[in-house]
């Protein structure tokens, strides 16, 4: 330990310096709202923000929780939105950008077109709708949820420019030695696109993740409302209440004036990070090799 | 060359996914004529296919879109509730919530894109635009059905109201006429118990215009925050000005949007003038900016966005109130007002003591405040309107809908006060969206079992009985169109949002900001939309 001490050179420190400054940036906040999520909302109302509250409570995960079947079902849609939608998503963008980056496909700059335009000229909000809930029928179901954030044409413009990295002469000879196209994409082409595949992930999987936006236009039903639609609805809730303690009060109610309203927002943060927050170390390695990617070739 | 043939299967099959899920609404957009008759046929179909079970008349499916928070065990409770509609009008009742958040642009995109569904709730504020969509066709015009099929919830509603939901004398909703009453009546809310710490006489502010009424007030905050400078005299928020949004207490009526320029006086109501302008204006900064000097307002006032943190700290010394009738009316009644509380707090934690200042108006917006429309789409606006009916006359289904089962979900504890149970069904106190919670017998609202209880029915007494004596505000009716001074109108909300909070907090002084605010809102127009409004207010008139 001594040792080690003494090697620190004075630029070293510095480095060091700054770096711990910058992770307690990125740390300190979270460990604040993850305090004032756990403090008594009486406490938080008198005496503001602490790191360590005056008075303890979990009445905020406890409100959270009160329909606890909605949360735990909420969850659930989520993850397995995030999942399959995922999967999904990188399927079909790495299939469609690996086609697109082959050259003996002849209208492949064509098809490029097709697939770039709706970024600049979109369909539109009430287009959209009349083509979701009327077209494809898919209002209130799960795949509504997945359907729209299959193909990302940002997503594909950076696959297809990794596969134009793998050398040609690597495809040929796979396909020389008889594999099929579905083969050589599958087990030669797929293994080694794994650092994009994964940055790719990441995004797609936060994307689906913290999409609340389609289940509020699409999702009337409860059971199928995602973890942060819910959790939004939740925290809109205690607002609408709070605003109408004065006639609970007439009732002589006395539940609401109780409300835990900032920790609740600061609970419902806490576990809207929720599982997704695991999935950044398992892939970091990937991610690093795989924002290069963008950079030198896009 | 058959590998090439795949990679064009496999090409061809992902370009027909990403083109079609990607949203391309080209094809969406043009066939909005016929979709509707797809889905009659489709709902059509539904009947057929039902009818073959049941020798009776199938029930016919409504479905009901309203807002409304997360709600625990809502399957239980319809269950039980369309049991009671079947029962009574062959019907079932698909009530569908829809977060407070996102109902407004949620219901707009359904009548814009021509969605089915049979009832919503509609509104004329946070963006429902009842006006415009019962105006281009997305309500059905309900003028002839009502008298048939909701005889009884015509009657109920005080005819003043009927004129907020009307479009060229034609009723496109059905007004939620609520317990608290729609006549309007405004005043201040003290802190009770510093009033009488510091011996300040509230009861002298009865029935005086704003500006007296503040003057008084004046010497009392400043007292009360001697003793207690920890607390907020007054409050201001960026959102809200005692002014701008508050024309009833200045005795005026707005004209249009409440916040763009252009009111009447109550006592002139036929001239449109610049509210801004008023010597009342002038004088309100004054003294806002004397109590942004004294400390009686917060200093970041006018940024400030949340209020709710102060008054859930019971922090506030002075406030408008919006309920009637006051401490000294209901005194006057024999009415306990042990339960009046400041905004957001309970009455062990900030007692208040309540004045009204104001005459009772019903305001041109009452009727549209909260109402159920019927969508012009509807293959049964008939049985819509029986159901609307039935919530409406019926207690025991609207008691069940709005409060959930007694014993289950609710009871009454040892003193009689309702208690919710917790994790149970609980309609968020949503009650108003679906229909009305006024009754002739107080049979409609759950009322403590106690002193507090028959307080509050006593007190509902008197707004009832005044709603159908009340003042109908002069401009009730009439409906502004914006359209020839669209630009002039977002220029001047410009000026406005940017002006007003600092105004309206004290916050810049009123000698020089006062006339620069004016001159701004010349500059971007003001006497266009003063002329348009008055031009429109006299056509109107004089077709009247």
């Amino acid at each position: 330990m001594k040792v080690a001490v003494q090697k620190l050179t004075f630029s070293q420190i510095v480095t060091h310096v700054i770096f711990i400054m910058l992770c307690l940036i990125c740390i300190v906040p979270l460990l604040l709202v993850l305090s004032i999520s756990l403090t008594n909302e009486r406490s938080l109302l008198l005496d503001g923000y602490r790191f360590i509250p005056n008075i303890w409570s979990i009445k905020a995960y406890k409100y959270v929780f009160s329909g606890a079947s909605s949360v735990i079902n909420a969850y659930s849609v989520t993850i397995f939105v995030t999942f399959v939608g995922t999967v999904l998503h990188l399927l079909i963008t790495s299939m469609l950008s690996y086609a697109l980056s082959r050259r003996e496909v002849t209208l492949r700059n064509i098809i490029s077109l097709f697939v770039y335009i709706p970024v600049l000229f979109n369909g539109g909000l009430v287009p959209t709708y009349i083509l979701l809930t009327r077209t494809l029928k898919l209002k209130n179901t799960i795949w509504v949820l997945i359907i729209v954030y299959l193909v990302s044409a940002i997503h594909v413009l950076i696959m297809k420019n990794f596969f134009k990295s793998i050398p040609d002469s690597l495809i040929e000879s796979a396909r020389i030695d008889g594999s099929g196209e579905f083969r050589t994409f599958f087990q030669i082409v797929i293994p080694l696109s794994i650092p994009s595949i994964a940055t790719i992930g990441l995004f797609v999987s936060i994307a689906y993740w913290n999409d609340w936006i389609t289940c509020s236009l699409y999702i009337e039903r409860q059971n199928l409302y995602t973890l942060q639609f819910l959790l939004q609805s939740l925290m809109n809730n205690i607002g609408y209440l709070q605003a109408n303690v004065q006639q609970a009060s007439r009732s002589a109610e006395k539940l609401l004036a109780e409300l835990p309203s900032e920790g609740a927002r600061m609970a419902t943060c806490v576990l809207s990070i929720g599982p997704i927050i695991l999935l950044y170390p398992f892939l970091q390695k990937y991610v690093v090799r795989g924002l290069i990617i963008g950079a030198v070739k896009g | 060359m058959a590998k090439r043939k795949l990679m064009y299967t496999l090409l061809a099959c992902m370009l027909v996914l990403s083109v079609l899920l990607t949203g391309c609404g080209g094809k969406g957009g043009t066939s909005g004529g016929d979709v509707s008759e797809e889905k009659t046929t489709s709902s059509s179909e539904n009947e057929e296919s039902t009818a073959k079970e049941g020798a009776k008349e199938p029930p016919v499916k409504l479905t009901f879109y309203t807002m409304n928070g997360p709600v625990n065990e809502f399957d239980r409770i319809m269950g039980k509730a369309n049991e009671i509609i079947e029962k009574e009008i062959n019907a079932t009742l698909d009530l569908i919530l829809i977060s407070e958040a996102s109902y407004a642009e949620k219901m707009n995109l359904m009548i814009n894109s021509g969605d089915y569904f049979d009832l919503c709730f509609t509104a004329s504020w946070g963006g429902m635009n009842f006006y415009k969509n019962a105006s281009k066709g997305a309500y059905a015009d309900l003028t002839d059905l009502i008298q048939t099929y909701a005889p009884q919830s015509y009657s109920r509603i005080p005819e003043g109201l009927w004129e907020g939901v009307k479009i060229n004398g034609r009723i496109y909703a059905v007004v939620n006429y609520q317990q608290w009453g729609a006549a309007a009546r405004k005043g201040f809310a003290f802190r009770k118990d510093l009033a009488e710490e510091v011996g300040f006489d509230w009861k002298a502010v009865k029935g005086k215009p704003a500006l007296e009424a503040l003057r008084l007030i004046d010497p009392f905050i400043g007292a009360a925050l001697k003793k207690h400078p920890d607390m907020i005299g007054w409050e201001t928020t960026s959102t809200y000005s005692f002014f701008a949004n508050e024309p009833l207490l200045w005795d005026m009526e707005p004209v249009g949007d409440m916040t763009t320029p252009g009111w009447v006086r109550f006592t002139e109501p036929a001239k449109v003038i610049n509210q801004f302008e008023t010597p009342e204006f002038a004088e309100y900064c004054d003294i806002m900016r004397d109590w942004h000097l004294k400390g009686y307002v917060r200093k970041d006032g006018a940024t400030l966005k949340d209020h709710a943190p102060d008054r859930q700290a019971a922090k506030i010394i002075a406030a408008v109130y919006y309920g009637w009738p006051d401490t000294l009316d209901s005194e006057a009644a024999g009415i306990s007002t042990e339960g009046t509380a400041m905004s957001m707090c309970t009455p062990d934690v900030a007692p208040a003591v309540t004045v009204s200042t104001t005459r009772t108006v019903i305001p041109a917006a009452a009727g549209s405040t909260a109402a159920v429309a019927i969508s012009a789409r509807s293959n049964h606006i008939e049985k819509s309107l029986e159901l609307i009916e039935l919530l409406n006359t019926n207690d025991e289904l609207y008691l069940l809908i709005t409060n959930g089962e007694e014993g289950i979900d609710y009871e009454f504890d040892e003193n009689g006060n309702v208690k919710y149970i917790e994790g149970k069904y609980f309609f968020n106190y949503y009650e108003w969206t679906i229909g009305q919670s006024y009754s002739p017998n107080f049979t409609r609202v759950l009322y403590a079992k106690n002193e507090t209880g028959e307080a509050l029915k006593k007190s509902q007494g008197v707004v009832f009985k005044a709603d159908r004596e009340a003042d109908v505000s002069p401009v009730s009716g009439f409906i502004f169109d914006p359209t020839p001074v669209k630009t002039q109108l977002a220029n001047c909300n410009a000026v406005i949002t940017e002006m007003i909070p600092a105004l309206s907090n004290g916050a810049v002084d009123p000698k020089k900001a006062l006339p620069e605010f004016l001159e701004r809102l010349k500059t971007a127009g003001v006497d266009d939309i003063i002329k348009e409004k008055q031009a429109q207010l006299d056509a109107w008139l004089a077709s009247k």
